[in-house]
């Protein structure tokens, strides 16, 4: 590898956190990195649901307000970026969803009751959303949950500030979504190992990246088994009830962020539906069944390696 | 990538296109920076051949240099600049003729020139879609001397950001006022202006390589004769075109960059002038980078350099023996050493200037006695914060 690959890791937005510069003056490295973490943390402490001084809890917190909250630009980017999710997965990839996460707790392994389940759906729905102006309208017990967009969006914009700081070779890793500030030298592209859901700390393929960014979406941890049946983190928002579509998936695009909402959106189908939907994209991707079947378009052929 | 995609990927492509940080749109300073940077620049003194009379110290000046950059909500920055210049020395005052009919320079006032100059610009800058818009105003003053300046510049990227197109255009007022103006004959207050307009573009070749290429014009007019010569008549007007070429180059093996410009001017006065300067950032350590710099400049004399003041030619007749209209080549050369201290950046240079005219690539018909020599020191510390 070339010496002056430069690897820094920082812990944010939930996950382990990796930038890797081919800095052409080493002494800016350590700056440029200091200024993507200063962009990674401001995009953290804005959209995490779990602080209690983020925009998204006070965005949750004024449900059932008459007059709504004010949304500043960026953050209308993201709802109109959630609504095309809406619409391309026919009301799939719902963000409006959030409140399901609580009756689905994956540390205590519990099925909700039906009557719980049917007492959350009639808070959901991206449709029942309105707008004035610029102020978000959001009717009572509804909860906005940005995961699947945000860190998505968070490594796109790092790798964009990169480049913009003079970072020519460069790759962003926000806990496994990535996005490419520029190829390695001599053009090569960035191999991207794709962990398996299974055993983490075994990959189930590798995918090439030139440009643009791969997002993953599968059970991975989280995801629990209860009396024989496996229940994934990825819920459905129309039924209440955890997908049992494809396990993992991944997926290549010109942006992590298309990338992200490709993944999510392939979880939430049927698996047959899914696989025909991601090879209609033309995108590389790297899936694993139901039946623990990997496959994909684009891989890397070469053999995984066994360890990320 | 497949070029036939689905419409599901070319509608999240068209949002997720649209977003702020994805945007090729420029974004502001990230950090507060403070710099802090103090130079001083002391001219060698004259040999007793050069000047056989009067004073032999010629200018030393210190100079604080303080600026902060910092972001105003999510498109704005903010700028401001401040420095403070202390002067003391001498400038020459008029050229004669010594006794072997060679020229001598006389400098001003056996007490010398005691003078400070404060100025403060503040300036903004926007960031929108593919650019930005910025401006900033100033003023600058010295006991003898008031600037009053604003400037406007935007800037906007084509082609996926590999090609920047820059615009600037600024505007000065500047007022004169000679101390003992009356003591000495001077001009007791005058005035000039000065509009100038630049327009750069910036184009990225590969991956390590970048070039410049900026065309400046600048029209002065009003008093632009030097009031403390005792012999000093320039045209009221003067139109300067600069013509400016960089090019940057990455050696990944050598872990160094090179710097090369080459900037060609010339102006109604009748100088062209020359400017060949090569850099070389060559890092050392993961926060310790040395930058070995040379500069060769050579300029062509003005129409109306003298270097004896005729002071039986009439007043309507232009003539001037400052040494910066004549025509000369000079060498420098200096050594930066930039150190990264986390936070914080210290930067040291040190350099070395000599003006002669046996270095002219133009032919030297009068030579000036006062060329400079001068040596610089600087010292100064970035805080990003």
């Amino acid at each position: 590898m070339n010496p002056s690959l430069k690897r820094f890791s920082i812990n944010a937005m939930g996950g382990y956190c990796e930038f890797q510069i081919f800095d052409e003056s080493r002494i800016n490295a350590k700056r440029i990195v200091r200024q993507l973490t200063t962009e990674v943390r401001r995009l953290e402490q804005k959209y995490s649901r779990y602080r209690s001084n983020s925009l998204v809890t006070a965005i949750n917190y004024s449900a059932g307000d008459k007059l709504g909250i004010k949304i500043d630009s960026e953050t209308r980017s993201l709802f109109d970026h959630a609504l095309t999710c809406f619409e391309q997965s026919n009301g799939l990839f719902d963000i409006t969803a959030g409140a399901l996460s609580r009756i689905w707790d994956f540390r205590t392994a519990q099925v909700p009751a039906q009557a719980q389940i049917d007492a959350l759906l009639p808070r959901i729905g991206f449709n029942r959303l309105s707008w004035r102006n610029s102020r978000l309208l959001m009717p009572a017990g509804m909860e906005i949950d940005f995961g699947g967009i945000v860190k998505e969006y968070a490594a796109d914009a790092v790798a964009k500030l990169g480049r913009r700081l003079g970072v020519n070779h460069g790759l962003v890793n926000l806990g496994g979504d990535f996005a490419v500030i520029g190829a390695q030298p001599d053009n090569q592209p960035w191999t991207v190992g794709v962990a398996d859901p299974k055993q983490r700390d075994r990959l189930m393929a590798k995918i090439d990246l030139l440009y643009g960014g791969l997002a993953s979406s599968g059970d991975y941890e989280r995801c629990f088994i209860h009396k024989g049946k496996r229940y994934s983190h990825i819920v459905n928002p129309k039924t209440g009830w955890p997908c049992d579509g494809l396990r993992a998936v991944s997926v290549a695009a010109n942006l992590c962020t298309v990338a992200g909402s490709m993944a999510t959106i392939a979880m939430l189908k049927d698996e047959q539906a899914a696989l025909g939907w991601l090879q209609e994209s033309g995108l590389p991707f790297a899936a694993m069944t139901g039946e623990e079947r990997i496959t994909g378009e684009g891989l890397n052929e070469q053999q995984p390696e066994s360890s990320l | 990538m497949n070029p036939k995609h689905s419409r599901s990927l070319i509608a999240l492509s068209t949002t997720a296109l649209a977003l702020p940080g994805i945007a090729n749109a420029d974004a502001p300073p990230t950090q507060n920076k403070v710099s802090y940077k103090i130079s001083n620049y002391t001219e060698d003194d004259l040999s007793r051949r050069e000047a056989p009379f009067g004073d032999l110290d010629r200018y030393d000046i210190d100079v604080h240099q303080f600026q902060l950059i910092s972001p105003v909500g999510r498109n704005f920055s903010l700028q401001v600049d401040a420095n403070y210049e202390s002067l003391t020395g001498a400038s020459p005052w008029f050229t004669s003729t010594g006794l072997d009919g060679e020229p001598i320079v006389s400098l001003s006032g056996a007490s010398g020139i005691r003078d400070k100059r404060s100025e403060l610009s503040v300036g903004t800058r926007y960031y929108l879609i593919n650019g930005s818009i910025g401006g900033n105003i100033g003023y600058s003053e010295e006991d003898d001397y008031r600037a009053t300046y604003f400037g406007l510049s935007g800037e906007r990227h084509f082609n996926d950001e590999m090609t920047t197109v820059s615009l600037g255009f600024s505007y000065s007022s500047d007022d004169i006022f000679p101390t003992d103006a009356e003591l000495f004959n001077r001009v007791v207050s005058e005035d000039k202006s000065s509009t100038s307009a630049v327009l750069s573009i910036s184009q990225v070749i590969n991956q390590v390589s970048t070039f410049q290429v900026a065309l400046s014009l600048t029209e002065q007019s009003g008093f632009l004769s030097d009031p403390y010569k005792l012999r000093d008549v320039r045209p009221q007007d003067k139109t300067q075109i600069a013509l400016t070429n960089s090019y940057r180059r990455f050696f990944v093996a050598a872990d160094a960059s090179l710097h090369v410009n080459y900037r060609f001017y010339h102006d109604d006065f009748g100088i062209s002038s020359q400017t060949f300067d090569v850099a070389w950032f060559q890092n050392l350590s993961n926060s310790l980078q040395l930058v070995p710099t040379v500069r060769y400049y050579s300029q062509s004399a003005a129409d109306f350099f003298t270097n004896v003041d005729d002071f039986l030619k009439p007043l309507s007749e232009y003539q001037s023996s400052d040494y910066r209209l004549a025509a000369f080549g000079a060498y420098s050369g200096g050594l930066s050493l930039i150190a990264d201290l986390g936070a914080w950046t210290a930067v040291l240079t040190a350099e070395r200037y000599v003006a002669n005219e046996a270095y002219s690539a133009y032919a030297v018909s009068q030579p000036s006695t006062a060329l400079v020599r001068y040596n610089r020191i600087s010292l100064g510390f970035d805080y990003s914060f």
